[in-house]
């Protein structure tokens, strides 16, 4: 009897001392990148932003090449803006959309077309250049007021979309989910822009407050950026690829063609204001002013 | 004492590991193992089930263990409040918390709406587990027959919500499973359980943006139909009578084997070997039993460990803990006639980041009726 106990005792201290071993022999796994992600992905949660950017540059120096560093990267600023994307799913609805309903022209339609009765050649070309101010303002409200959902950050928050889109512009190898992740950013920092009149600056006498060539430069950075907005996002849906394609061929023709008038203009290095006094003083038409 | 002296060993072995957090990337893989673990004492005792021999009112974990009333026949001391009853049916059902979640999803799950599932899992910031199940069985001396005509797992996680990796596992599962276990010899036990498993189920991890462009290769359903032979060992170790009155048992149990129509390398599929030993130190007031167990084998991350429990039955109640590197849990279970609840608590440890660690809180609750 005292034997079969102290066999027991035996068994139980080798069971203690064999799983002590086990254990301790236990081959933890090694710390690879994607651990290293997930972990940086967790301290994001936690809102600890400066160190999970410290982290991703660090492995981001040794592995230039890998984008989903780089899209976690981007989160980074993108959670720090407050910009949260759980609203995903209703704007990708609204992107699939075809047609809101039309806003109000910036310039007065029956006023453009008693210029284009009564002038020559300059002025139609003036007249044509504010009907495509009135399209192209026109569609970049139409982009505006489909996503009403969208906040627009603050100007700090901006900067921080910012350095999110510079980093997202670095992907090498991009998926087509990453361009998605981009294009919906770039959105919000359309916005952004938009709102605070930094691509079109359009009403209350700012646009007509810049030159001709000033206009022409805003238009084209706004066409380039607003055509890769969107082809980002048409990544995302490859089967409404086609229709949002489209719509940015749409968009970006009418940007290309109102840049083109607008360079046809005469003395176009003057504000549109002036430009517009020239062009109409001989001409019977009243209650037209530039003051969009 | 010198048991107490070899159990301490055995504590400070497990508790030396004790710090090491899990990393939880497929947390819910212990769901497709956990399927006869629907009862509050099964649930409590983890692991350390398949060692514990005094569970007089639930299936067994350890087939083995059914040969109790053998040995009760055998004309053998033993407490009376393990007194077996001969034949029993018994029924119950069993469920945690966050089950409002479960629920809501479950509309979307079953609607096959993959783009309103993943909307809803977004806004949920912490992870959500839950399991829950119905349960008949009939227990007799050597045999017993359980009936699990439903059981529902969920359990879901977003990380990162500005660029989110959604981790999703929603389960629905029926099985039925017949044990047989009795005595070789005066030491030594064996049992053997077949089971029969049916389910359904979502079990996937991926990032949102890059899942968008190709949604139907995501949240697929799945199904996998089981026969699972499943065999226990127990071993009885006799002494003098300070050893009889401590009735030292040592277990072994694999579970996991068998056969499946399709296999899927997310799904663990290979055997799970649990061994341990348990111990009734006898006591003035109610019964006492204490249980220690290793997992062997196991194809989950961080399973691998050992785990103590106990539980302690006075009159209509008895009370269950269990603690392992990961986890402790507490229970408490009241029986009146042919009624009995159950209530439990579970804490896991979730993350470990710069030694900051997470956890998770669940709460069970149980209702059972025997016949």
């Amino acid at each position: 009897m005292v034997t079969t106990i102290r066999n027991l005792y035996l068994i139980l201290l080798l069971v203690g001392l064999l799983s002590s071993g086990v254990l301790s022999c236990t081959r933890y796994r090694q710390s690879d990148t994607e651990d290293r992600l997930e972990k940086i992905q967790r301290q994001i949660d936690n809102d600890q932003y400066e160190e999970s950017i410290h982290q991703l540059q660090e492995i981001l120096k040794s592995e230039p090449n890998n984008d989903r560093a780089r899209a976690i990267l981007a989160s980074v600023y993108v959670r720090r803006a407050g910009v949260v994307v759980k609203n995903y799913f209703d704007l990708a609805k609204i992107a699939t959309m075809t047609d809101t309903e039309s806003s109000e022209p910036v310039i007065d339609t029956q006023s453009l077309k008693k210029i284009e009765e009564q002038g020559g050649a300059p002025v139609k070309n003036l007249a044509v250049f504010l009907r495509k101010v009135n399209e192209t303002a026109a569609q970049a409200d139409k982009i505006v007021k489909k996503f009403e959902a969208i906040p627009v950050v603050s100007n700090q928050s901006a900067r921080d979309l910012q350095s999110a889109l510079l980093n997202l512009e670095e992907m090498k190898d991009p998926t087509p989910g990453m361009l998605l992740y981009r294009g919906i950013i770039k959105l919000y920092y359309f916005k952004f822009l938009w709102v605070n009149h930094a691509l079109l600056p359009v009403g209350d006498g700012r646009l007509c407050s810049l030159s001709a060539i000033e206009i022409a430069r805003k238009l084209k950075i706004m066409n380039e950026y607003s055509f890769k907005m969107m082809i980002d996002i048409a990544a995302g849906f490859p089967k409404e690829m086609e229709s949002i394609a489209k719509q940015a061929r749409q968009f970006q023709a009418v940007m290309s063609s109102a840049q083109i008038y607008l360079l046809k203009l005469p003395n176009s290095e003057l504000s549109l204001k002036q430009i517009f006094k020239l062009q109409l003083k001989d001409l019977n038409v009243r209650n037209i002013t530039c003051d969009f | 004492m010198r048991f107490l002296g070899v159990i301490f060993i055995l504590l400070i072995s497990m508790t030396v590991h004790a710090s090491r957090g899990r990393v939880l990337n497929m947390s819910a893989a212990p769901f497709f193992l956990d399927g006869n673990r629907s009862f509050i004492s099964h649930k409590v005792l983890g692991t350390t089930c398949s060692s514990f021999r005094s569970l007089s009112h639930e299936p067994v974990c350890n087939a083995a263990l059914l040969g109790e009333n053998q040995k009760i026949e055998s004309g053998r001391d033993h407490p009376d409040s393990l007194i077996f009853p001969k034949g029993y049916f018994a029924a119950n059902i069993f469920f945690g918390d966050d089950y409002e979640i479960l629920y809501k999803n479950k509309d979307a799950i079953e609607a096959d709406d993959k783009m309103i599932l993943a909307e809803s899992l977004l806004s949920e910031r912490d992870p959500v587990s839950f399991s829950g199940s119905a349960n008949l069985w009939w227990r007799g001396e050597t045999l017993a027959l359980i009936y699990q005509p439903l059981r529902l797992t969920y359990f879901s996680l977003v990380k990162n919500q500005a660029y989110p990796d959604i981790v999703i596992h929603a389960m629905q599962e029926q099985s039925m499973a017949v044990q047989w276990g009795g005595f070789l010899n005066s030491d030594l036990r064996i049992g053997l359980q077949a089971r029969l498993i049916d389910r359904k189920f979502v079990h996937e991890e991926f990032n949102l943006f890059d899942a968008i462009p190709e949604m139907d290769r995501h949240l697929v359903l799945r199904s996998q139909k089981l026969i699972l032979i499943e065999p226990g060992f127990v071993y009885e170790v006799h002494g003098d009578e300070d050893v009889e009155q401590w009735r030292p048992l040592l277990t072994a149990n694999l579970t996991n084997i068998g056969f499946a129509d399709h296999l899927y390398d997310d799904v663990p599929s290979r055997a799970v070997l649990d061994t341990g030993f348990s111990l009734s130190p006898p006591i003035a007031f109610g019964d006492w039993e204490l249980g220690l167990n290793y997992r062997w084998a196991s194809q989950i991350d961080g399973d691998k460990k050992m785990r103590l429990a106990s539980q302690y039955r006075l009159g209509l109640a008895g009370f269950l803990f269990a603690i392992d590197q990961d986890q402790w849990s507490f229970g408490v279970i009241s029986n009146y006639r042919s009624v009995s609840a159950g209530l439990m608590y579970e804490r896991t440890r979730a993350e470990n980041i710069d030694g900051q660690s997470k956890y998770e809180d669940s709460g069970y609750v149980e209702f059972r009726i025997s016949l």
